[in-house]
């Protein structure tokens, strides 16, 4: 029998302190980021246009920027796919995306003559569109997020709830402040990912919750923080191997599944990674304080 | 131990429905050479594929109601017709096209050529036969002159006509100076007569430059496209040899026009006749007769393809409206082909490692997970074929993200065996044990993230729909194979065997 720690008894509790202080470190610097530099968000809620072009012979970034500065796009994003540089997905934001495909079109049969290319993606919104998206993907979130407060609050304690809250909220931040730094464009594809890191964090704390929940009825007379920390520690192989083979799927989806899907790959590692760290470290500590500072009454 | 026999008989039904329900979607993706019949006879019953995998165009349109008093979704329902007459004529396989609230369609056509396909949902095809006014035209063209002259002309310094050329016997200009010449015309407004307006041809090549001709046009419109009863496409016939090779659209008008069409060319024998699409004249063919069998034909140089689509164009119907695309997101084959490959492959790779990892950690109860496991993956795909499911890329990431994520239930089964066994019960009591306690929390983690898929299929656009869903059907098959089905598998053996020492 393999396992991956025999017996664990690690005090979880008593070095609450430092998840306490980790987490606060990077979710202020994700909320400074977010702030200061801003997430990149995708054409699909900006408005604009992407083209994926595929040409024969490698391109440079520059020259495909000079290309476009010429039609007044120079400050669109250029990104090269792959080691040839043959590929490249070019992203522009705002007004009147339409007329831009034409202009580009043009420029590039007139700066790259006798280089063949192909034309893999095109995609337009305008920013009319992208607003009513915006609107509609937040209803979606925030309701996804009142039901799945009330369910937990209606199987537990309604402070396992509220600090699953917390532990989620946490690990959206953090992913976003990832995202942010990476530069990874914020599309409603990864919308669809941070609900989904929402999904597996409120999954890992309910697992835990659900074990101290059947370890109060059992250990009634143990102090509430030996409690928290069985609970903790019964579940820990569970939770290190349920996010072991969850990473190794995204893992395949990152670096197997293409380019169309990368960006969301990518923020499903990073959420699933924090959402594990956080309902271990977060969310059963929240608990163990406001016990401690606000004792309930045993029965 | 209870109802064993009564349980595998449940395995097995919902093996043999799944394969039933799979059998169309294998045939229709692996059968190579099968009749154009028996395709469509199976995309019935099988997996569609999105767009994004597929390849084709996916549009939204939006009525532009500028200076219309009709409200966007009347227009709009008119539009609907038209563009579905055209879409249907056009015979795209298995096309989309949808109302949707604020005055706009959706359109989804699958493997299309883009530009083709924005040209015959786009067009308004608001065609007219009027008399050209050649007679007047030297004489107008020297008005604007001698008025330009007189009046602040914003820095243009040349005369009018200056900026005419010679195309073969009309007058034209050339597109670089199409500013420069628009702008005039307006000013010029005064001095043109009313019943009278300028009109262009479309881009041609002359003499090595792209130029348009010039026409000048009688206000009022003797036909439009409302008179039309038929559109067919031909090889051109006309004489004129700058047609030759070329297709063109043959019209046939409703009985009402063609008397009309008759009076008209009867009245007007020696001058031109200029058949306007959209604004610009496509020709404009000298009337040498009265022509009674109310027929007529549209020249432009077209090629077969271009001929053939606005002969469909034209037998819909014009659009009431102008409309404007909104969203498009258009994939091409190869890019689409690319996508499901490494799709495929992401979720071989992730399903491989899992089945191993499993094997390696659980022994051999790992191998019911992977039983478990497989089976899941077998009933998505079985679920979305009876349902007719859209399978998208973020779909087939829905399908990874499930392998990974349901073997969730699995480890807690394991795990509480392992501490059953460890605190000394015997392996029957540990297995009936440790499923029971392990589907309470099973249950509700499950659940949360259900009620989240859930969410994000209702209220998600397009591209999220497709992840919802199969992450949601692939929760739920998860609850039956890891949680029933595993537990038929290790009740059957452990009893069959007899076994004693699980190896776990």
């Amino acid at each position: 029998m393999i396992e991956i720690i025999r017996n664990p008894n690690i005090d979880f509790i008593g070095k609450r302190k430092y998840g306490f202080i980790f987490s606060a470190v990077i979710i202020a610097i994700s909320l400074l980021l977010i702030l200061f530099k801003g997430p990149n968000f995708g054409i699909d809620f900006t408005g604009g246009a992407l083209v994926q072009i595929k040409f024969e012979q490698p391109v440079t970034t520059a020259a495909l920027r000079n290309s476009l500065s010429k039609v007044g796009k120079g400050n669109a994003q250029i990104q090269a796919l792959g080691v040839l540089r043959t590929e490249h997905i070019i992203r522009v934001a705002g007004e009147n995306p339409e007329g831009f495909m034409g202009a580009l079109k043009e420029v590039l049969d007139a700066d790259f003559p006798g280089n063949e290319r192909q034309v893999l993606r095109e995609e337009t919104v305008e920013p009319k569109i992208g607003k009513e998206l915006l609107a509609k993907t937040m209803w979606a979130v925030i309701i996804a997020l009142v039901l799945v407060l009330i369910y937990v609050s209606f199987r537990f304690d309604y402070r396992f709830g509220v600090a699953a809250v917390i532990a989620l909220v946490h690990d959206a931040i953090f992913t976003i402040g990832v995202l942010v730094v990476t530069q990874r464009e914020i599309s409603i594809v990864v919308i669809g990912a941070l609900l989904t890191i929402i999904g597996y964090s409120i999954n890992d704390s309910i697992v835990i919750s659900d074990r101290i929940r059947e370890k109060f009825t059992k250990m009634r007379r143990e102090p509430h923080n030996v409690i928290l920390n069985t609970g903790l520690n019964e579940t820990l192989s569970r939770t290190i191997l349920t996010m072991g083979t969850t990473l190794l799927a995204v893992a395949a989806l990152l670096i197997f599944g293409g380019s169309v899907i990368a960006d969301f790959a990518f923020a499903l590692l990073v959420g699933f990674i924090i959402g594990t760290y956080s309902s271990i470290f977060i969310l059963v500590n929240i608990v163990s304080i406001w016990e401690e500072r606000f004792p309930k009454k045993r029965k | 131990m209870r109802h064993i026999g009564l349980r595998i008989g449940v395995v097995i039904i919902a093996v043999v429905l799944g394969i039933y329900a799979i059998i169309p979607t294998i045939r229709l993706y692996t059968g190579t050479d099968l009749p154009e019949a028996t395709k469509v006879e199976l995309s019935k019953q099988a997996i569609h594929l999105g767009l994004d995998l597929r390849g084709g165009m996916h549009v939204v349109l939006e009525v532009d109601t500028a200076g219309l008093a009709e409200k966007p979704d009347d227009l709009r329902d008119r539009a609907y017709e038209i563009i579905r007459n055209r879409v249907d004529e056009f015979g795209v396989y298995e096309p989309v096209i949808e109302k949707q609230s604020g005055g706009r369609i959706l359109i989804q056509l699958p493997g299309v050529d883009r530009e083709r396909a924005v040209e015959l949902i786009k067009k308004v095809a608001h065609l007219e036969f009027r008399i050209c006014e050649d007679d007047r035209m030297t004489e107008i063209i020297e008005k604007i002159d001698q008025y330009l002259q007189g009046t602040d002309t914003l820095g243009f310094d040349q005369p009018f006509s200056s900026y005419i050329i010679g195309v073969d016997r009309d007058p034209g200009f050339d597109v670089r100076d199409e500013d420069s010449v628009m702008a005039l015309i307006a000013q010029s407004r005064p001095v043109i007569p009313e019943d009278v307006e300028f009109a262009f041809g479309a881009r041609e090549k002359h003499a090595g430059r792209d130029v348009r001709r010039i026409y000048l046009l009688k206000r009022a419109a003797e036909l439009t496209g409302e008179a039309i009863r038929d559109a067919r496409h031909g090889p051109s016939q006309s004489s004129n040899l700058q047609y030759v090779g070329t297709w063109e659209i043959a019209l046939e008008f409703k009985r009402e026009a063609a008397r009309k069409f008759a009076t008209v060319t009867g009245r007007n024998i020696n001058k031109r006749l200029a058949i306007v699409l959209d604004g610009v004249v496509q020709s404009a063919p000298v009337i040498t007769e009265r022509i009674p069998q109310g027929r007529a034909s549209i020249t432009g140089r077209f090629t077969a393809e271009e001929a053939r689509d606005l002969a469909i164009i034209l037998r819909a119907g014009a659009l009431p409206a102008p409309l404007r695309i909104v969203e498009e997101r258009t994939v091409g084959p190869s890019l689409g082909r690319d996508s499901i490959e490494s799709g495929v492959r992401a979720v071989l790779i992730a399903s491989a490692l899992v089945v191993l990892f499993m094997l390696v950690y659980y022994s051999l109860s790992g191998f019911v997970a992977d039983i478990a496991l497989l089976l899941n993956l077998f009933f998505v795909l079985a679920i979305l074929s009876a349902f007719r499911g859209s399978l998208t890329m973020p779909g087939i990431a829905g399908i990874a993200l499930t392998i990974g994520m349901a073997v969730d239930a699995n480890v807690l089964i394991f795990e509480r065996i392992r501490e059953e066994l460890k605190i000394g019960k015997t392996t029957r009591t540990a297995i009936d044990q440790g499923f029971a306690r392990a589907w309470v929390t099973i249950f509700d983690s499950n659940i949360t993230t259900i009620i989240i898929g859930v969410i994000l299929f209702i209220f998600g656009s397009g591209s999220i729909k497709g992840f919802a869903l199969t992450l949601t059907v692939g929760l739920l098959s998860n609850l039956f194979t890891a949680v029933f089905v595993g537990k038929v598998i290790f009740n059957y053996f452990t009893y069959k065997f007899d076994v004693h020492k699980l190896r776990i």
